[in-house]
């Protein structure tokens, strides 16, 4: 089969994806409410975090100094027992998502601005930004 | 004296690309607009293409991703470093794969829709597989957790993000391939006397960038 005809096909069904994604990814955004987060089944106000935990400063390998309130206490809130015995899925609006262990989650934080998850000892690629929610796995 | 002309070339171009990546790919991560998209679609894939376009030889620009991702990895300023460097040097290896047949000879394109169907798919899928690969590859070289189901979830996300890389990607190969040939082949063909020091140069000038901004 001729380059010059498969070519046109490929590229116009690689736009079909990238658009049919990126609604995908857009109805997500919009079904999530910014003020609250799920955290093990239960909703919380982003506000209420402030109140509730306390505040915590973490500096990452590359030098860089951020604050927030402790993702660990956030997570204690919902309630779960044993908390160290699960795996925590940190999910965005975006649906972008990333499991992590409760020993990351000691060492992170949660920034009320931008709602997003920082993690000390991860790659920023773990870090998640405006989160809808934490599920208990 | 051909392979050091090729080697040379390579760090040149890869200066090139890991200075706009941490100068322009920064300023647009920090300005929250689709960095990564755009850098790999109008300035990674741009560099890559001139360079296979000006030289002519495959495997060139495996090279060229690796330098550009070394030096992104040495700026620890911005986004992932770890991520984006990984990134950008997978994205020299899946421009080798898409380019690597006869068939597709960069030189030999004819015709606009044709020229714009092959920047799309490269653009796109320069951007998508680097990312993917760097969804796998970061947890690993940090020792980290990697799920599979974290490289589902994301996958959405890659597929939407890579059509703006697809789409600069078109109009990245047209600007390219309209470069008339004769000066592509002075360019190619520069004595070198000139093409040495000036490579050099340009080169040093990249790092000195890098270093200053770090």
């Amino acid at each position: 089969m001729k380059v010059e005809r498969v070519a046109p096909v490929v590229a116009i069904l690689l736009i079909v994806v990238g658009i049919l994604s990126t609604l995908h990814v857009q109805s997500l955004q919009e079904k999530a409410d910014g003020n609250y987060i799920k955290i093990n089944g239960n909703e919380f106000i982003v506000s209420e975090f402030t109140e509730s935990c306390s505040e915590k400063e973490i500096e990452t390998s590359a030098g860089e100094t951020y604050t927030g309130i402790s993702l660990s206490e956030m997570i204690n809130l919902s309630g779960i027992k044993n908390p160290g015995e699960y795996k925590y899925e940190i999910i965005g609006a975006d649906g972008y998502s990333k499991i992590v262990e409760w020993n990351h989650i000691k060492k992170g934080i949660f920034s009320i601005g931008e709602k997003e998850t920082i993690f000390s000892d991860l790659p920023k690629q773990f870090w998640v930004k405006d989160v809808a929610e934490i599920k208990v796995i | 004296m051909k392979g050091i002309r090729l080697l040379v070339g390579i760090v040149l171009f890869g200066s090139i690309w890991g200075l706009m990546e941490c100068v322009l790919g920064d300023y647009l991560h920090n300005a929250g607009i689709m960095a990564g998209a755009l850098m790999t679609g109008f300035i990674g894939f741009g560099l890559m293409a001139a360079s296979r376009r000006i030289y002519g030889i495959a495997g060139m620009q495996l090279g060229i991703g690796l330098v550009a991702g070394l030096l992104k990895y040495l700026h620890p300023v911005g986004g992932c470093m770890l991520c984006s460097a990984i990134a950008i040097a997978c994205e020299g290896i899946v421009f080798e794969i898409i380019w690597r047949s006869p068939r597709v000879d960069i030189n030999r394109i004819k015709g606009l829709e044709m020229k714009v169907s092959m920047g799309i798919i490269s653009g796109y899928v320069i951007y998508a597989g680097g990312y993917f690969i760097t969804h796998i590859l970061t947890p690993v070289s940090a020792s980290a957790p990697l799920y599979l189901s974290d490289l589902l979830n994301v996958a959405p996300k890659i597929l939407s993000s890579s059509t703006i890389a697809g789409l600069a990607g078109g109009l990245t190969l047209v600007a390219v391939l309209s470069v008339p040939g004769d000066l592509v082949n002075r360019i190619a063909d520069v004595k070198k006397e000139v093409y040495y020091p000036i490579a050099s140069i340009i080169s040093v000038l990249c790092w000195l960038g890098i270093l200053v901004l770090s």
